[in-house]
C-alpha cells in the first residue's frame, strides 16, 4: 500500500515543500528512509517504529520503504518524524488518504509518542501558504507562531494518538487563532537609561545613532559601563513594526530560538556574541546554512564586545552585511540569502590595557597601540559614523543616587519622531534611514546653506577630513537636525556631527 | 703576522679597533694609554697585551687598579680579559678590516676616530669617551652652542608639545639640537628642531646601534630628515644590532656632545635620567621640564628638580644660558581673545591633560549639543587640539591670552611685546 503526506524543509529562510511517501509491501521486514537524507532525519526511523509501537500500532512485519521527494534536496532537522509517522499509518489504512490532502505536517516525535516543538514553523507555514496547501498540522508548542499566518488553518496536537484522532475526524480539527493587535503591545524589558547616572556623551552618541541607525563605537577603558550603554539601546529603538516582529520571529524559529507557545517576538533583538565568535556563526553557516548572529540581530543591535580582540575573519565578514543590509551565504548546494538590518554597536579599550591616555595607568608603548588598533581595517572603521569615549565618572557622580537621568522611553519618542521623518523623507527610494543615504545622493538630502557650506569647508581643511568622514558628518548631521525637527541642516547640528564623528583611531 | 709593520693606514688601524666593540670600553681605552696607538695594539703580542692588562699585584701584572671600582673589576676579572685577548688576535684580519672600511665609506658612513681632528672637543674630555663615531650626515659643530633634549620614549601629548616647541626654539635660535631618535620625547625634540623656520643649526641624532640601522622603525623618515639637517651619530660599526645595552652607553653621548641637558618627562626608572647623571658627572648643565606631583611620568624630572637642576617652563629659560633671546611663540591670529560665555567655560576647564568630551561635559555642565559647538568652535579656532581621539587639551601658549588670572574672571590682554 502507498501513501504519502506533505511537510517541507528548511532552506536559509524559506521553506521547501517535501513529500513524503511510504510503502508498506510483502518482502523481509525491514524499514528503509531514502532521500538525502541528514543523520537527524536518518534517525527518524527507529524514532518512529518505537513511538508508534508505545502509541498502540504494530507495524507489521513487512517491506517498509520511505521516501522523501525531492529526493535532491537536502533534508536537515527532525520536523520528519511526524509526516514519516503518518505516512506509515497511512499506508497501514489507519489514516485515510483523503484526509491527507492540503495538510502540512511537522513534528519531532518522543519514543512514547507525544510530540515535540520544532525549529523554522513560521517559515513552513510561508511554504504551506505558498505551495497551495491550507491546513498545518504541528506540535502544540508551535502552534502559536504557525497561527501568525493569517492565510492557513494552523492546529496542533501533543501526541500521535491525537494526531490520528484529528486525521480520522477532519471535523475536530480546530485551527488556532491569533490575534497580531493583541501581540503587538508587549514591550521591551531590558536595561532602562534611566538607571545609567552621568554618561552624557555616551547618551547623546546612542541617541543619535539609534535615530539614524547609524553604528555606533563605544571607547573607554575596561568597567566604566560601555556594555551597560549598549543594552540599553533597544529600549530607545522604535517600537516594531508587525513586519519586522515578523522577520525577527521568522529567524528566531528556524534558529529553534523561539520560546515555547510565543506567536511573534515583540522585543527588538540584542545579540551580543563573545569576542571568540568564528566568521560562519556571525553570517550564517552549515551544509545548509542556519542565520548566524548578524541575521539574529536583525532590525535591533548587534553588540560586538573588545572589538580588536575579534579574529580578523569575523571582522571583515562585517563588512558587506553592514553594506548591504544582507548576508549571502554561499555555498555548493545553492547561496542563501539572510537577513542583516542591524545596528553595530562595538566596544573597544583604547589600548591593550585599556588605560591610554591615562600614563599614569597605561603603560603601552605607541607600537603596542598601533598595533591593538591596527587589527581594525579602514574599510570597517569607515562604516561607523558615530564614536563616543566613555569616561569613568568621578566618585561624587556615582554616589548621586536621584540622578535626574532621562528613561529611555522618553528618548525612544523623540528617536521615533526622527524616524518619522526619515520615512517621508526617503519615500519611494530603497533605503529607509539617514545612515544608508548613498554618497552619491547625499547632497540631495543633506543641503547645506551658505553658511553652513562655508564652515564644512573650513572644517574639511582644518580637520584634515577625507571625503568619505565628509559624507559621515552630514548623515549624521541630518539625523541630528532630525532629532530636533530641524528642516535645514544647521551649523549646531554639523558642529555635534563632527564632534561624534567617525573614528578616527590613527592618531596617537 | 706581529713582525709586519704598518699593514695598515692609521686610520685602518683605528677603524679595527673601534670595531672590537665587545671589549669594554675601559680595557680598551688602557690597552691604548699603555700601549700608544691602534698600530701598537695590532702587533703586540699576546703576552705583551696579557701583562699590559693584568692588574699589579699579580705576578708580571703593570696595571695599577683605578679609583673607580666598577671599573677597576673589570681588570680582575680574568675572563674578561682572557677574551679581550682573544678577540685581539681574532680580530687581526687586514683585507676583512680594508674592505669593511672601503664599502662603509661607499655608504655614505665617514669614520672619525679619536685622533681626528674633526673630532668634537666636547667628547675628547669626557670620561668614558668613545675611541671613534660612526656618522652619517655631519657632526656637531664645536664652536656653536648645543642642547641635548631627552625623555621618555611613552611620553604623554604635553610632554611631546613641551619637546616639540623646545626643539623649534632651540634651532631658530642656532643651538644644535643633540638627542637619541627614539620613539616619545627624542623623535619629538628632533621634529621640533626640524620644523624651525629659517634654522640655523642642526640636530643631530646618537644612535644605539649600527648608524646603517634603523631603530625604531615608525622613524625611519625622521632618520632620513635628521642625517640631511644635521646627522646621525654612533659609536658602533655598522651591523650592530639594536642591543638593550647599548643605550644607556650612548646616552652619554648625548650628554657629551651638549652643553646643557633638557629633560622632558622622564619615568623612575627612565633612561633619561641615566643621561642626566652623565650630564652631572661630565658637569653639564641640567634642565627639567615640571609636571604635576604624583604623576608617573614627571616623577623622574620633578626629582631632579628637587635635587636641584634649573627649572624649565619655556625655551627661554633655557636661552638665557647662553644670554640668548629667543622669539616668542605665540598664536598669531588671535592675541584679543574674547570667547563668549560657553566657550569661555569650556576653554577655561581645559589645560595640558587631556581630558575626555565626557569629563569637560561633567565639569562645565553643558549639554552635549552645546558642548559639540563649543568644542569644535576652538578648535578650529586653534586654541585646543584633539591630541586622541575625543580627548582635548588646550594648546600651550594658553596662558598667552589671560593676563590676570584671578578665580572665574580672566581678563584676555594684549600681549606685551607685538
Amino acid at each position: 500500500m502507498y501513501s504519502k503526506v506533505y511537510s517541507a524543509a528548511i532552506q536559509g529562510m524559506e521553506g521547501r515543500l517535501v513529500t513524503v511517501e511510504a510503502d508498506v509491501s510483502d518482502g523481509l521486514p525491514s524499514f528503509d528512509m531514502v532521500g538525502a537524507l541528514s543523520t537527524e532525519v536518518k534517525e527518524a526511523a527507529p524514532r518512529v517504529r518505537t513511538a508508534l509501537k508505545n502509541a498502540g500500532y504494530r507495524l507489521p512485519p513487512k517491506r517498509i520503504v520511505i521516501n522523501l521527494a525531492p529526493a535532491d534536496v537536502r533534508k536537515d532537522g527532525t520536523l520528519f518524524d511526524l509526516p514519516v509517522a503518518v505516512a506509515v499509518l497511512a499506508a497501514m489504512d489507519i489514516i485515510p488518504a483523503e484526509n491527507l490532502e492540503g495538510l502540512l505536517l511537522a513534528g519531532e516525535l518522543g519514543l512514547g509518542g507525544e510530540l515535540r516543538p520544532v525549529a523554522g514553523v513560521m517559515a513552513l507555514a510561508a511554504c504551506a501558504q505558498e505551495s497551495g496547501l491550507s491546513e498545518m498540522l504541528v506540535p502544540d508548542g508551535n502552534v502559536q507562531e504557525g497561527a501568525v499566518n493569517q492565510e492557513i488553518r494552523v492546529c496542533g496536537a501533543s501526541h500521535l494518538n491525537e494526531v490520528v484522532k484529528l486525521l480520522k475526524e477532519p471535523d475536530m480539527r480546530k485551527a488556532v487563532r491569533v490575534d497580531l493587535a493583541s501581540c503587538m503591545e508587549n514591550r521591551h524589558s531590558g536595561m532602562d537609561f534611566k538607571d545609567i547616572r552621568g554618561q552624557e556623551t555616551a547618551r547623546r552618541a546612542a541617541e543619535i545613532a539609534a535615530a539614524g541607525m547609524h553604528n555606533l563605537l563605544l571607547l573607554g577603558p575596561p568597567g566604566v559601563g560601555k556594555t551597560l550603554i549598549a543594552r540599553c539601546i533597544p529600549g530607545i529603538l522604535p517600537k516594531l513594526t508587525l513586519a519586522e516582529s515578523l522577520e525577527i520571529s521568522r529567524i528566531n524559529s528556524i534558529c529553534g530560538l523561539m520560546p515555547e507557545g510565543t506567536a511573534l517576538l515583540m522585543e527588538r533583538p540584542f545579540r551580543a556574541p563573545h569576542h571568540t565568535v568564528t566568521a560562519a556563526a556571525l553570517t550564517g553557516g552549515g551544509r545548509v546554512p542556519r542565520p548566524g548572529e548578524l541575521s539574529l540581530a536583525s532590525h535591533g543591535v548587534l553588540f560586538l564586545d573588545e572589538l580588536p580582540e575579534m579574529s580578523r575573519m569575523s571582522l571583515e565578514a562585517l563588512r558587506q552585511p553592514l553594506e548591504e543590509k544582507r548576508v549571502v551565504v554561499s555555498r555548493l548546494y545553492g547561496s542563501y540569502e539572510f537577513p542583516a538590518k542591524f545596528m553595530l554597536v562595538a566596544a573597544m579599550n583604547p589600548c591593550p590595557c585599556g588605560y591610554f591616555p591615562d600614563r599614569n595607568k597605561c603603560r603601552c608603548s605607541a607600537p603596542q597601540i598601533q598595533k591593538y588598533l591596527g587589527k581594525l581595517s579602514r574599510p570597517l572603521m569607515d562604516r561607523i559614523d558615530i564614536s563616543v569615549t566613555v569616561e569613568r565618572l568621578p566618585f561624587r557622580e556615582l554616589q548621586e543616587k536621584n540622578g535626574h537621568a532621562e528613561a529611555s522611553g522618553i528618548i525612544r519618542e523623540r528617536v521615533e519622531k526622527a524616524r518619522l521623518a526619515q520615512k517621508e523623507r526617503f519615500a519611494g527610494t530603497d533605503f529607509l534611514y539617514n545612515s544608508s543615504i548613498p554618497g552619491c545622493r547625499i547632497l540631495e538630502y543633506c543641503s547645506l546653506g551658505k553658511p553652513e557650506e562655508e564652515f564644512m569647508r573650513k572644517a574639511f581643511d582644518t580637520m584634515e577630513m577625507s571625503a568619505r568622514a565628509y559624507h559621515r558628518v552630514l548623515r549624521v548631521a541630518r539625523t541630528i537636525a532630525d532629532l530636533e525637527g530641524a528642516v535645514i541642516v544647521e551649523k549646531k547640528h554639523l558642529k555635534e556631527a563632527i564632534l561624534y564623528g567617525a573614528p578616527k583611531l590613527q592618531k596617537m | 703576522m706581529e713582525k709586519k709593520i704598518n699593514v695598515f693606514s692609521e686610520q685602518e688601524y683605528w677603524f679595527w679597533y673601534c670595531g672590537l666593540s665587545q671589549i669594554p670600553l675601559p680595557v680598551r681605552e688602557r690597552l691604548l694609554q699603555r700601549l700608544g696607538t691602534p698600530a701598537e695594539i695590532f702587533h703586540a703580542s699576546e703576552k705583551a697585551l696579557r701583562d699590559v692588562l693584568r692588574p699589579a699585584g699579580q705576578p708580571g701584572g703593570q696595571m695599577e687598579p683605578m679609583g673607580d671600582t666598577d671599573e677597576a673589576d673589570v681588570f680582575y676579572n680574568r675572563k674578561i680579559l682572557e677574551r679581550a685577548v682573544r678577540d685581539i688576535r681574532e680580530g687581526r684580519e687586514t683585507d676583512k678590516i680594508q674592505r669593511m672600511l672601503e664599502t662603509m665609506n661607499q655608504r655614505g658612513i665617514l669614520f672619525i676616530p679619536l685622533c681626528d681632528e674633526n673630532y668634537p672637543k666636547r667628547l675628547l674630555s669626557i670620561p668614558g669617551r668613545p675611541l671613534g663615531l660612526f656618522i652619517k650626515g655631519g657632526l656637531p659643530s664645536d664652536d656653536r652652542p648645543s642642547a641635548a633634549i631627552v625623555g621618555s620614549r611613552n611620553c604623554s601629548y604635553y610632554g611631546r608639545s613641551m619637546a616639540e616647541d623646545l626643539g623649534k626654539a632651540l634651532a631658530e635660535a642656532g643651538i644644535q639640537v643633540i638627542s637619541g631618535l627614539a620613539r616619545g620625547i627624542d623623535a619629538a625634540g628632533h621634529r621640533g628642531a626640524l620644523r624651525a623656520e629659517n634654522r640655523v643649526a642642526g640636530t643631530f641624532g646618537v644612535l644605539g646601534c649600527g648608524p646603517d640601522m634603523v631603530y625604531p622603525r615608525e622613524n625611519q623618515s625622521l632618520y632620513g630628515e635628521v642625517e640631511a639637517a644635521g646627522g646621525l651619530i654612533s659609536e658602533y660599526p655598522t651591523g650592530t644590532r639594536p642591543l638593550p645595552m647599548n643605550f644607556p652607553a650612548r646616552n652619554r653621548i648625548i650628554s657629551g656632545l651638549s652643553d646643557c641637558v633638557a629633560i622632558i618627562e622622564a619615568g623612575k626608572r627612565s633612561g633619561s635620567l641615566i643621561t642626566a647623571s652623565y650630564a652631572l658627572e661630565q658637569g653639564k648643565e641640567i634642565w627639567a621640564v615640571p609636571g604635576r606631583a604624583g604623576d608617573y611620568l614627571s616623577c623622574g624630572t620633578n626629582s631632579l628638580l628637587k635635587d636641584g637642576a634649573e627649572l624649565l617652563t619655556e625655551p627661554e629659560d633655557i636661552l638665557s644660558f647662553w644670554n640668548l633671546k629667543g622669539k616668542k611663540l605665540r598664536i598669531s591670529n588671535n592675541n584679543q581673545l574674547s570667547l563668549d560665555k560657553n566657550l569661555e567655560r569650556v576653554y577655561s576647564c581645559l589645560d595640558s591633560e587631556p581630558k575626555s568630551t565626557e569629563r569637560i561635559c561633567l565639569e562645565t555642565g553643558l549639554n552635549s549639543a552645546d558642548l559639540a559647538v563649543c568644542l569644535v568652535d576652538l578648535e578650529m579656532e586653534g586654541l585646543v587640539v584633539q591630541p586622541y581621539e575625543h580627548y582635548y587639551v588646550a594648546k600651550r601658549d594658553k596662558g598667552e591670552h589671560y593676563g590676570k588670572v584671578s578665580g572665574h574672571c580672566r581678563v584676555p590682554r594684549k600681549s606685551k611685546d607685538n
